[in-house]
């Protein structure tokens, strides 16, 4: 056995050799590009080669008895040393590589190594990671372990692809970057490590190199912004075909895609098939026909409940401050749970272990600043913060959608006295932070802090003039509209590597989101004693989530065949919502508090000599409020056909004990809200999902197919409705239960890699839901879009990125009124009133837009460098239905549409120190 | 596995064929809307129209005539007459405080039906002080004009019945006054409340001269009509009515005598 082993590696190696230039893989040397004006050949090899070096002033070294052999009748025309060589290396049966000092080695390809050119290869081989010296195994079924950090930052790199050549089966890192490879065929095998926007890195293991506690450094495609011509050609934007409905993707490879503003790592995976991209207002992720509640976000570990700035148009991440984002569509793994729909898993970067860097950028919306470096000898840090200011660009967006987001307080007209005093103030902020400490080579801590918040002040003093207010008595008018939301999270994280097959993430962590909203006019009066008295109108409603959580999970890397995942997570939740008059009573007071206790137990296991990965778990949880036990049993399975076509499937059971539901209110806008469960009038939520699709791939291209169907029961809606009751009128809390389903396919064409990459995805979708409250019949939800298209292109042009992104997305359904009347009240008011026959009967017009972007990138990583970036959202200034509003005209119903946003550009401006 | 790979495939163009299936529409006829607000020392009127519907360009009448309205009370079917501007009504009707009304009438081969009871009158309605005068803005010399107090309004309420409070001149020719920030402020509203009282300053007022103050006792299905609605794709509802197999309202109202305040 270990002789064929020997033989196959040996044969391995030589077609590795015969198959590819030495230097295919590799950033080209530029003295490779020298050139001669004329050179005649007609003697010896050496002679000749002699005559070249000197033309060229390059240093050969080669084997003067062996090339003396050969005679040269060729002749150069202003021709480069690379095709000079070429020439040469097939004239005389050679092959070449540079060396560490520029040296050009020629070698027959049948030579015996001198000691000089084996030395020669052994430090190119280090610095080019290619191997060009064949060693004797000594060791075979070797395990390996090790390490994957960014070779810049020293950050460690979670989910990068573990290979080793020649063989199937793969492993991943896991989030603190180790990995451990079972059954090596031997202590001379090469590894692959592959991750998105990392150019592939091969490691060949040595009898003379240990073999656990490897420390693997990674390129990033930033690394290779000079080197672009060949390396860049490895770097993958995302991954998607890992593992059933995932998509991975890095934060800084959507720097080049075209946005409004900010770049944003949702808004990217808005392109993805599955994923809808037809909410203009709204960075969440309606996934497969879900809403965007129905998404698990985890930032570092910790639940974020509430993912959106500026009325949805941006997520609360800043996308600078990213490591790697993890989506799953959908059959995520046990490890997860708590949703119906999906799961967004976010790390956030550590921060540079090696040097101190800073940098920001600038763009038409926000500011972005960033500073991180070493701490000490173990530990570094990192902190971020962004913040919007007032534009032309934030004002379009902001009138955009507070004006028709229910910010509808009466606002008085200039009177006599002038103008009002209407300042809206309206911003937005967000801080990261992390801290990470490695006492020892096993264990990693680190904490991390999140803080995001929008502002919105719609307040309005009218003006009145002093000699109102300085003769002892007096009056004054305060419109408050005050809107406050955002989250704070934080998580503090202990990761140890017991040995080279346990691992374990435990996390104490701290969430909290609130949304507040003040709709109230003061009224304050000063009689001529100089008292106040205030009279308060309007509403005041305010929801508070706090979310502690504690979890451990433990990976045991049995063999190379079973890896158990196990652990458990125990979440307490303290959600408050109240909703006041008057500064009176409360109409509702609602309070729910309640653990949910979680154990899981899954197990990856390899079969049909690793063609068939299975992934067996089931997920149980006690969930306090209601007393029970929920079980979600769940398989995800991939099967290999060939090395390019894999099968993939899964089904599993979803629920979902915290919902975020919309409070209905047609007077001041609707609202949304968080709440418990109870199993009363609001149900725990369940999805049953099942997923199956097909790919095909090669080194240059992916075809994805998946289809997927959920079914979902004890779905909640709220109204807040005033109501005639036999005991006067009430406002009544109204929680619809309903139950739905969503179905469809995703389909994902995709050229990987190349100076030209982009993809092609579209979706068949359906999203359907039946609330008896609405009648007897089923009706399409709200997020259902039957098609959706999209087309992204990328190019690559020097130091020039190119994007433009196309969608297309059909119709998405509304309500409309069947009829209308209009009614004159006793105060003799005539308000008007529709009625409506079927929800979500219509569909509006066709969504589509097409956006461009342009970035040039300036400078060298290491020192100052950064980019300029344009973005033309929108060029064709397609005018996209958001929703119609009605109104009675002449007997008439008039629809009006309200739009979403038209051409819009954007300018950004980047710059990092190193 | 070729079998396998077809039968996924065939899996999948099932799920697709089955996601074009499309809703099926319905027809949908107009139906009568009633809007009436019966009221002791008033004839019973009722105004029946029937309902626009969607893609209907508007021209001519929506009244519809020729209708058989009844109003029952105590026992007794009154029948209403339509007068010339198309309002069913009956002057013989007796509106009692506390008593029942039943209306129904028979439209597009649909009973339409609505019940409502007369609330007993508002008692001990008065409003101090019951002149006004407003500030004479300009600046100027002179020093600054006197803010007046607001006016307070005040009734009995001891059931947490519904009020409304409405001010309407009645004065012919009244002149215009203009006012901080125009029109009612914030300081009034025309929503309904089970307060007792009500604070009025003098930017509720909209012309100079007797103004008087109206105090309307109303049934919760009247108050429900002021907070319902929605006029846009996202938030359209079905507004509560308690008009049976119909739209608006049938209700009824009671009046506080009068209180005339002066604004000079």
């Amino acid at each position: 056995m270990p002789k064929q082993l020997l033989q196959k590696s040996a044969v391995t190696l030589l077609c590795f050799f015969t198959s590819l230039p030495l230097f295919a893989q590799q950033p080209r040397n530029e003295i490779l590009d020298r050139t001669v004006d004329k050179v005649f050949c007609f003697r010896s090899a050496d002679k000749e080669l002699e005559k070249i070096a000197g033309l060229l002033n390059v240093k050969f070294n080669f084997n003067q008895a062996r090339l003396k052999q050969y005679t040269l009748t060729k002749d150069f025309h202003d021709d480069n040393l690379a095709t000079i060589l070429a020439a040469i290396c097939k004239a005389t049966r050679s092959k070449y590589f540079i060396a560490e000092d520029n040296t050009i080695y020629i070698i027959g390809r049948r030579e015996t190594y001198t000691p000089e050119v084996t030395l020669a290869l052994q430090k190119a081989e280090s610095r080019e990671q290619v191997r060009l010296v064949y060693e004797e195994p000594k060791k075979f079924r070797v395990t390996v372990t090790g390490k994957v950090t960014d070779i810049s930052s020293g950050e460690p790199l979670p989910n990068v692809t573990v290979m080793i050549d020649g063989q199937r089966g793969i492993t991943t890192t896991n989030v603190d970057g180790y990995f451990t490879v079972f059954n090596v065929p031997s202590d001379t095998a090469i590894l692959s490590f592959s991750s998105v926007g990392y150019t592939v890195s091969r490691y060949f293991l040595s009898p003379n190199k240990p073999l656990d506690s490897l420390h693997i450094q990674m390129l990033t495609s930033r690394n290779a912004l000079n080197e672009v011509v060949v390396v860049a050609k490895k770097v993958q934007s995302f991954k998607l075909n890992q593992k059933v409905s995932m998509i991975k993707m890095t934060p800084d490879l959507i720097a080049n895609l075209p946005s409004v503003g900010e770049k944003d790592i949702f808004r990217s995976f808005q392109l993805m098939p599955g994923i809808s991209a037809a909410n203009e207002n709204s960075s969440g992720l309606y996934v497969r026909g879900g809403t965007p509640d129905q998404s698990l976000v985890l930032f570092d570990g910790f639940t974020v409940y509430n993912v959106e700035h500026l009325f949805g148009f941006f997520s609360a991440f800043n996308s600078n401050a990213l490591k790697e984002v993890t989506l799953y569509k959908g059959g995520f793994e046990s490890k997860y749970g708590g949703r119906l729909s999906s799961v967004v898993d976010i790390n956030s970067k550590e921060g540079n272990k090696k040097n101190f860097n800073a940098g920001g950028d600038l763009s038409m919306m926000s500011v972005n600043a960033f500073a991180e470096g070493p701490i000490g000898k173990n530990a570094s840090g990192i902190i971020f913060f962004r913040k919007s200011f007032r534009t032309s660009l934030y004002n379009k967006i902001f009138d955009k959608y507070s004006s028709d987001n229910g910010s509808n307080t009466p606002r008085p007209t200039n009177g006599p006295f002038g103008s009002n005093d209407q300042k809206t103030k309206s911003f937005f902020y967000d801080i990261n932070g992390r801290f990470t400490w490695k006492p020892t080579k096993k264990d990693v801590f680190s904490l991390s802090i999140y803080n995001g918040k929008d502002k919105l002040d719609n307040s309005i003093i009218p003006a009145i003039p002093s000699f109102l207010q300085s003769s002892g008595r007096g009056f004054g008018i305060q419109i408050t509209d005050l809107t406050n939301w955002g989250n704070t999270g934080s998580s503090l994280k202990w990761s140890k590597r017991w040995n080279e097959k346990v691992f374990t993430n435990s996390l104490i962590s701290y969430s909290n989101y609130f949304s507040n909203r003040d709709r109230s006019s003061d009224f304050t009066r000063t009689d001529t004693s100089g008292n106040e008295t205030t009279i308060k109108r309007g509403t005041l409603e305010d929801n508070n989530l706090k979310d502690y959580s504690i979890k451990t999970d433990v990976e045991i890397k049995v063999n190379k065949k079973h890896t158990i995942e196990t652990g458990y997570h125990i979440t307490y939740n303290d959600i408050k919502y109240s909703y006041a008059q008057n500064d009176t009573s409360k109409i509702i007071d609602r309070s729910t508090q309640g653990f949910t206790y979680t154990v899981f137990l899954q197990d990856k296991i390899s079969l049909l000599k690793d063609k068939l990965q299975l992934i067996a778990g089931i997920r149980t949880t006690y969930f306090d409020p209601t007393k029970k036990l929920y079980y979600e049993p769940r398989l995800n399975a991939t099967l290999e056909i060939t090395d390019k076509i894999k099968l993939k499937g899964s089904a599993g059971q979803y629920y979902q004990f915290a919902k975020r539901v919309i409070r209905e209110d047609i007077l001041q806008g609707s609202r949304d809200f968080w709440v418990l469960a109870d199993n009363d009038r609001l149900p725990v939520a369940s999805a049953r999902q099942y997923v199956a699709g097909l790919s095909w791939e090669n080194k240059d291209f992916l075809v994805d197919v998946e289809g997927y169907c959920k079914k979902l029961t004890g779905l909640s809606e709220y109204s807040l409705r005033f109501q005639p009751t036999p005991g006067g009128l009430t406002y009544t809390e109204n929680f619809f239960q309903g139950t739905g389903y969503a179905r469809g396919i995703d389909l994902l064409v995709q050229k990987k890699i190349g100076n030209y990459t982009g993809w092609v995805a579209y979706t068949l979708g359906e999203a359907v839901n039946n609330y008896p409250v609405y009648g007897s019949k089923k009706f399409y939800a709200n997020n259902d879009v039957r098609h959706e298209f999209k087309i992204v292109q990328l190019y690559k042009w020097n130091r020039f990125d190119f994007s433009a992104t196309f969608i297309y997305a059909s119709g998405r359904p509304y309500t409309a009124p069947s009829g209308a009347y209009s009614v004159t009240l006793p105060d003799s008011t005539t308000q008007s009133y529709f009625s409506v026959s079927g929800k979500n009967e219509f569909r509006l017009p066709g969504y589509h837009r097409l956006d461009i972007g342009v970035t040039y990138n300036f400078g060298d990583k290491g020192s100052g460098n950064g980019s300029i970036g344009v973005s033309l959202f929108n060029i064709y200034n397609r005018q996209n239905v958001w929703y119609k509003n009605y109104e009675i005209s002449d007997n008439t119903i008039i629809a009006t549409d309200v739009k979403y946003l038209g051409f819009t550009p954007n300018l950004t401006f980047t710059y990092r120190l190193k | 596995m070729n079998k396998i790979i077809s039968c996924i495939l065939m899996l999948m163009i099932i799920v697709v064929l089955n996601a074009c299936s499309k809703n099926d529409g319905s027809g949908y006829e107009a139906k009568a809307v009633v809007e009436a607000y019966i009221q002791p020392g008033q004839k019973v009127s009722v105004n029946i129209t029937r309902e626009i519907l969607a893609g209907e360009s508007g021209s001519g009448t929506l009244t519809i005539s020729g209708l058989s309205v009844i109003v029952r009370h105590n026992g007794t079917n009154y029948t209403l007459n339509q007068n010339p501007s198309g309002v069913y009504e009956n002057a013989s009707l007796p509106v009692i405080a506390g008593d029942s009304y039943e209306l129904s009438f028979n439209y597009d081969n649909t009973t339409i039906t609505a019940t409502t009871t007369v609330p007993d009158k508002p008692t001990n309605f008065a409003c101090t002080p019951l002149a006004l005068t407003i500030p004479a803005f300009g600046g100027g010399i002179g020093g600054p004009p006197s803010v007046p107090e607001p006016l307070k309004a005040t009734w009995d309420n001891l059931n947490g019945d519904y009020h409304l409070l409405a001010i309407k001149s009645v004065d012919a020719g009244a002149s215009q006054i203009s006012t901080v920030g125009g029109g009612q402020g914030p300081g009034f509203s025309n929503a309904p409340d089970q307060a007792n009282n009500k604070e009025i300053n003098f930017r509720a007022f909209a012309y100079y001269g007797r103004n008087a103050l109206i105090l309307y006792r109303i049934q919760p299905e009247l108050a429900a009509m002021y907070n319902s609605g929605g006029s846009n794709s996202q938030n359209l509802t079905t507004v509560p009515s308690n008009v049976s197999n119909g739209l608006g309202i049938f209700t009824a109202v009671n009046i506080a005598d009068s209180v005339f305040v002066t604004v000079n």
